[in-house]
């Protein structure tokens, strides 16, 4: 569990993930391909239908959430732009970091 | 080896709970459950839920505190006979020079129920009667490493796995939101910092049993866990639909790959997110009364302190914590013992007998195993300078004082005998393995059947080697 809480929560590996989600974000398109590109750039494979399915929903839920809460995602991510950006960085910030969390990301065969 | 096959026959326990009707998406209530039939019997036959091992890394000396010798106080500088001595391996410190018996300068006391202690254990000796001083315990162990890994795992070769982590792996847990099995390291000790070995994270690693019952060690200093709070902008529910999203692409992988520590992975997330809430509560001191604080001296109240990890170690068997593991060192008196060994029976008298009060006096006592033991003894000639206000003694692994108590230990005895020289176990000898086996007894554990197939063998805390449970010192 201390290696757990040392990946969500420290400052350096969040800020990785923000600066991922803020270039994707910038390049036009769907939240599939800007998916696909995250992940391939993590974990160096494609994510399969089921494993894209977890996050697009995650993402979906997030934006809700932040949505919901500006102020939270304002403290997220205080470099955006505007509310709705800080919210929409906020989330994909979130499923950015949950995927440098994964086992698979871990753990190389 | 086959990693694959490996893998294929850890999955047996997967299609068990299976085929009992829980799936894989109910690892969260299996991990609750005992792990298998052993365990299962185990709640029935048990003294004891839960351990507390004080573990005294440096090897304290016996001769000055726990085996009294007062046949040697006018012996002081008399050689040893070889006939004691029987070809005994040395230690390169030792080889080669003369063997001169120096007796302690300490005295030693009666307590009320018969048991002799140091005058420099008055606390512990207060609390006798709820003690089990076990004198005859032996190891083949000579230095530090092998020592304390053969303590801790059963095994002088590194790599097995720890005694927490065989509880964690054959009982489960009592309390989903905390580790079955924490660390605590004295920060400091007042006992010189002369000759202080490192402690490794191998001591209570879960070796090839999966790593989620491996053994989570607090900070000495400072936050207890570290990252334990969300960054700014992350709540709760967010870090909770994160961890779901995990759970979900973790399991969707492991069913394709078949790695059972990707279960581990996942447990270990789950368990991150249940600590971030119960950590908190249990590392707040600020409820305790002060009748409690006092119990356990001054020195409670310094964070990193031997006191406050007892403390710490009371609220976790409170919280249903199955192992919890105190490393005290400073113990290592190859020279100026005398000077050195009353500030580490300073650091740890009060507190040691201050737990078994309170666990006492909560209910605890009577469930709950307390083990205070080195990793060897200390040898009987001196070391460095012989007066008899000044020596030294070297490593000593034919006999070993330790002493335990609650959970099925009968009290107010001593158990084993050693020689007049504190050399050789006399009567009633306690092999490591021994003591291991007493352990996994009063837990309700066969020993022979809590295993783990591993490199050919049928693993297991006590060795391939016979080991016998001690009734000697049950109640």
């Amino acid at each position: 569990p201390l290696q757990a809480l040392l990946l969500m929560n420290e400052e350096e590996y969040l800020r990785a993930a923000r600066h991922l989600a803020a270039a994707e974000i910038a390049i036009e398109g769907d939240d599939e391909a800007r998916l696909e590109r995250i992940y391939e750039t993590i974990t160096g494979r494609l994510p399969e239908a089921r494993v894209s399915g977890a996050l697009l929903s995650a993402l979906a839920d997030l934006r809700e959430l932040y949505g919901a809460n500006a102020g939270l995602a304002e403290e997220l991510c205080s470099e955006a732009a505007s509310g709705a950006d800080a919210a929409e960085l906020a989330a994909w910030t979130m499923v950015t970091s949950a995927v440098q969390n994964l086992d698979t990301t871990r753990t190389r065969d | 080896m086959d990693v694959h096959a490996e893998s294929a026959r850890l999955m047996t326990r997967r299609r068990l709970l299976n085929a009992a009707g829980m799936g894989l998406g109910a690892t969260a209530l299996g991990a609750l459950l005992p792990q298998n039939a052993a365990a299962r019997a185990a709640a029935e036959t048990a003294r004891a839920k839960r351990v507390i091992f004080l573990f005294m890394a440096g090897a304290p000396s016996q001769v000055d505190l726990l085996d009294p010798k007062p046949g040697l106080m006018d012996r002081i500088g008399e050689p040893l006979p070889p006939s004691v001595t029987m070809g005994q391996r040395v230690t390169a410190m030792t080889r080669g020079r003369e063997q001169k018996v120096v007796p302690s300068m300490f005295g030693f006391e009666r307590a009320k129920c018969g048991v002799e202690w140091s005058t420099l254990l008055p606390h512990l000796s207060r609390v006798s009667d709820r003690i089990c001083v076990l004198r005859s315990l032996r190891t083949n162990a000579i230095n530090h490493d092998p020592g304390k890994t053969f303590m801790c795992t059963g095994s002088e070769i590194p790599g097995k796995a720890s005694m927490g982590s065989w509880l964690s792996y054959g009982l489960g847990s009592m309390n989903r939101d905390l580790p079955d099995f924490v660390v605590l390291t004295s920060a400091f000790w007042t006992g010189g910092t002369r000759n202080v070995q490192g402690l490794y994270s191998r001591l209570w690693g879960s070796g090839y049993l999966p790593s989620k019952h491996q053994g989570v060690a607090f900070q000495t200093a400072g936050d207890p866990v570290l990252f334990l709070s969300n960054p700014g902008g992350v709540d709760r529910a967010i870090r909770r639909r994160m961890l779901d999203a995990m759970g979900e692409v973790n399991r969707a992988h492991q069913e394709r790959a078949g790695d059972p520590e990707i279960a581990t992975s996942i447990a270990q997330g789950e368990m991150a997110f249940r600590m971030q809430a119960s950590v908190p509560e249990l590392t707040d001191l600020s409820g305790e009364p002060k009748s409690v604080l006092d119990l356990y001296g001054p020195e409670v109240n310094k964070p990193g302190s031997f006191a406050r990890n007892c403390l710490l170690a009371r609220r976790m068997v409170e919280r249903d914590v199955r192992f919890v593991q105190l490393f005290h060192r400073g113990w290592d008196h190859h020279s100026i013992l005398p000077k050195q060994l009353p500030g580490q029976c300073y650091d740890v008298d009060q507190p040691a007998a201050a737990l078994l009060l309170d666990l006492e006096r909560r209910g605890l006592l009577d469930d709950t195993i307390v083990v205070f033991a080195g990793e060897f003894g200390r040898t009987i000639y001196g070391q460095g300078r012989l007066a008899r206000d000044d020596y030294g003694r070297d490593h000593h692994p034919r006999c070993f004082s330790a002493w335990l108590a609650g959970g099925g230990i009968r009290g107010g005895i001593s158990y084993g005998r050693t020689d007049d020289f504190s050399y050789n176990v006399a009567e009633d000898p306690v092999e490591v393995r021994d003591l291991h086996a007493t352990l996994l007894h009063l837990l309700g554990i066969d020993h022979e059947r809590l295993t783990f197939p591993f490199q050919g063998l049928d693993q297991r805390l006590t060795g391939v080697e016979e080991a016998r449970v001690v009734k000697g010192m049950l109640s």
